[in-house]
């Protein structure tokens, strides 16, 4: 077990590394640089601003020194917003941006999983029929079009909660509501279906034979075991959390990582860009890292692969 | 749908006796194909079957709604600005009195066709590598399935905006920066499904039989990746609408003259204090494609895979 983490754990280097190859190469073919727009800048001190960045080298030579810093924690300045480093930058804005993504994930395993549980238990009833509606319509409506109708309806119409920023639970609640509805119905589709998958097993017809009370089979029997594909759908459901949350902060002005990471690019701001890719990775990578660890212990049969 | 290496197939058509009972079938047994099943399985189901229906009529209206109307789509009358659904006016109007029924109709047109290319696209790309991959097996395979575990390092989103801003706006970039980030999971797909085949008895068969690898491959290993392939084909375009539909959103996608239902909801957004509708309409349209696609995905797995149907 040691050795099958210790594998994983190395491997995340090299990807990492390729990962911000990639990314570096991909920063580099933006046509335009951080200060092209700027009209009527001398050559001299554009030269000099090039210079001062480290943009003069050759790509390979910024990338390396790249690589170098970071691994020391420093990820440059920002080459738009005068005095500020990237992890000043990032520093602000990824906190907002886990806060989101938490709550919205609270609300989606509070509403989702019970909601698949319940359907699965009362399968081809009006529940399961109901939680299976919430279900399909929620995975399907764009968060673009569900933010937009919320704001509408609990901010313009009725006053409820403020329509923008991010500072007291009122402003929580709907980015909450608009980031969790399409992560609950898929939590909703997914426990329902391993529940359902397990209710078929043997060993539960067994229990029930054995004349075990229901709600002993359903808890001990069938919950434990129909919640690990649950658990291993993490990783791509992150990567769903970061694609939401951008919408979602846009949306909603809310000052995380999409919206910094959305006016950096179209800035041209290389370094904040760069960090922020970076991180996002990491994390993807991380959680990968995580799910086939904890994978492994479920089912011992992917360690030895 | 001519059905590939049907003459010979003899594989189990998962029909059971009681089944043809049912459907009131004579009880000699017709010779069936595997297509020849799915489609019949496939009719049989009503949600997939109205879905089916949804998207034909979706896809006509994209194509020829915009002659239905006597609109030029660019066509500014502020006289009639803001209308809601009416005699004239089907959709209503915009904020330039643009008439939305035309409006919706092309940028139907621009999102199912970038959606409907990216998906065809990121197929190839994927049946190629991923049966190359696990055709070929040992370090080839292992060297192109770690590029693909890399590559899934990198998120989503964040990626096709970079690549947009790469390639410019426009509908041709929109479509290859939705590809490039897309490919990887159809490229699993295929892999994984022509492993389990290449160990499957009846290759085991042929191989026994004295067939060459030609016929292997093309006889029995590509006709079996099919159905996950027009599975995942139905799976991915949705998947593909709502990339669009957000880049757009976030105005990076498709701009000007062009638009798609991405860039509608986007002008709708931006009008959403005073007129909601300019936003809701092209959600519906979003979400009913979206919806639609999924039922038929979900009713052709069931057709190729019947054992798929208890559990989800």
């Amino acid at each position: 077990m040691v050795k099958f983490i210790a594998r994983r754990v190395l491997w995340t280097i090299p990807v990492l590394l390729v990962v911000v190859l990639f990314t570096f190469l991909l920063m580099k073919g933006i046509p335009g640089g951080p200060f092209t727009r700027e009209k009527g800048i001398p050559e001299a001190i554009l030269a000099n601003m090039n210079a001062k960045y480290g943009l003069d080298k050759s790509w390979l030579e910024q990338y390396v020194r790249y690589v170098w810093h970071a691994a020391q924690g420093d990820f440059g300045v920002s080459m738009t917003q005068k005095g500020r480093t990237v992890v000043d930058v990032i520093g602000d804005a990824f906190p907002v941006s886990i806060h989101l993504g938490m709550l919205a994930f609270g609300l989606a395993v509070v509403m989702g999983i019970p909601a698949g549980i319940i359907s699965a238990l009362k399968h081809n009833t009006w529940l399961d029929y109901a939680a299976m509606f919430y279900a399909t319509i929620g995975w399907a409506i764009p968060t673009f079009i569900i933010g937009p109708v919320l704001i509408y309806y609990f901010a313009l119409r009725l006053g409820w909660f403020p329509t923008s920023r991010w500072e007291t639970w009122r402003h929580w609640v709907l980015p909450t509501i608009t980031l969790g509805t399409a992560l609950s119905a898929y939590f909703a589709r997914l426990t329902r279906g391993s529940m359902l998958e397990t209710l078929q097993q043997d060993y539960v017809r067994t229990a029930m034979a054995k004349g075990l009370p229901y709600h002993t089979v359903v808890i001990r029997h069938v919950l434990r075991n129909s919640l690990i594909p649950v658990v291993t759908q993490a990783g791509p459901l992150l990567g769903f959390v970061i694609t939401g949350s951008f919408l979602t902060e846009y949306i909603f002005s809310i000052p995380g990582l999409g919206k910094y990471f959305v006016t950096s690019v179209s800035n041209r701001d290389y370094s904040v860009v760069m960090g922020t890719a970076v991180l996002l990775s990491s994390v993807v990578i991380v959680a990968n890292l995580v799910v086939d660890v904890v994978y492994g212990f479920l089912d011992p049969r992917i360690r030895y692969e | 749908m001519p059905a590939p290496g049907s003459k010979e197939s003899t594989e189990p058509t998962g029909v059971t006796d009681a089944e043809l009972i049912d459907a009131g079938e004579p009880l000699v047994l017709k010779q069936t194909t595997l297509w020849g099943d799915v489609v019949r399985r496939f009719s049989r189901n009503r949600a997939a079957m109205a879905a089916f229906t949804i998207l034909v009529l979706m896809i006509a209206y994209a194509t020829v709604g915009p002659y239905l109307r006597p609109y030029p789509f660019d066509e500014i009358d502020y006289s009639r600005a803001h209308l809601l659904p009416t005699a004239a006016h089907w959709f209503g109007t915009d904020m330039f009195g643009r008439d939305l029924f035309v409006r919706m109709a092309l940028g139907g047109r621009v999102s199912l066709l970038v959606a409907f290319a990216a998906t065809g696209i990121v197929l190839v790309v994927g049946v190629l590598y991923g049966s190359i991959s696990g055709f070929v097996g040992g370090k080839t395979d292992d060297i192109m399935m770690r590029f693909v575990d890399i590559l899934y390092g990198l998120p989503y989103l964040p990626f096709a905006i970079i690549l947009l801003v790469i390639l410019g706006a426009g509908i041709v970039p929109m479509l290859l920066a939705l590809a490039i980030v897309s490919w990887l999971t159809p490229s699993r797909l295929v892999r994984g499904q022509i492993l389990t085949l290449k160990q499957s008895e009846y290759v085991e068969a042929a191989r026994a039989l004295g067939a060459r690898r030609r016929r292997i491959v093309f006889r029995h290993l590509m006709p079996n990746t099919l159905g996950i392939i027009v599975v995942a084909m139905f799976l991915e375009v949705p998947g593909m609408i709502i990339g669009e539909a957000t880049l757009s959103f976030l105005g990076l996608g498709i701009s000007a003259p062009d638009a798609s239902w991405g860039t509608l909801a986007s002008e709708g957004w931006k009008a959403l204090r005073s007129h909601p509708w300019l936003i809701i309409l092209p959600g519906l349209f979003i979400g009913i494609t979206v919806l639609a696609f999924n039922f038929v995905g979900d009713g052709f797995r069931d057709a190729i895979d019947p054992k798929t149907k208890e559990t989800t």
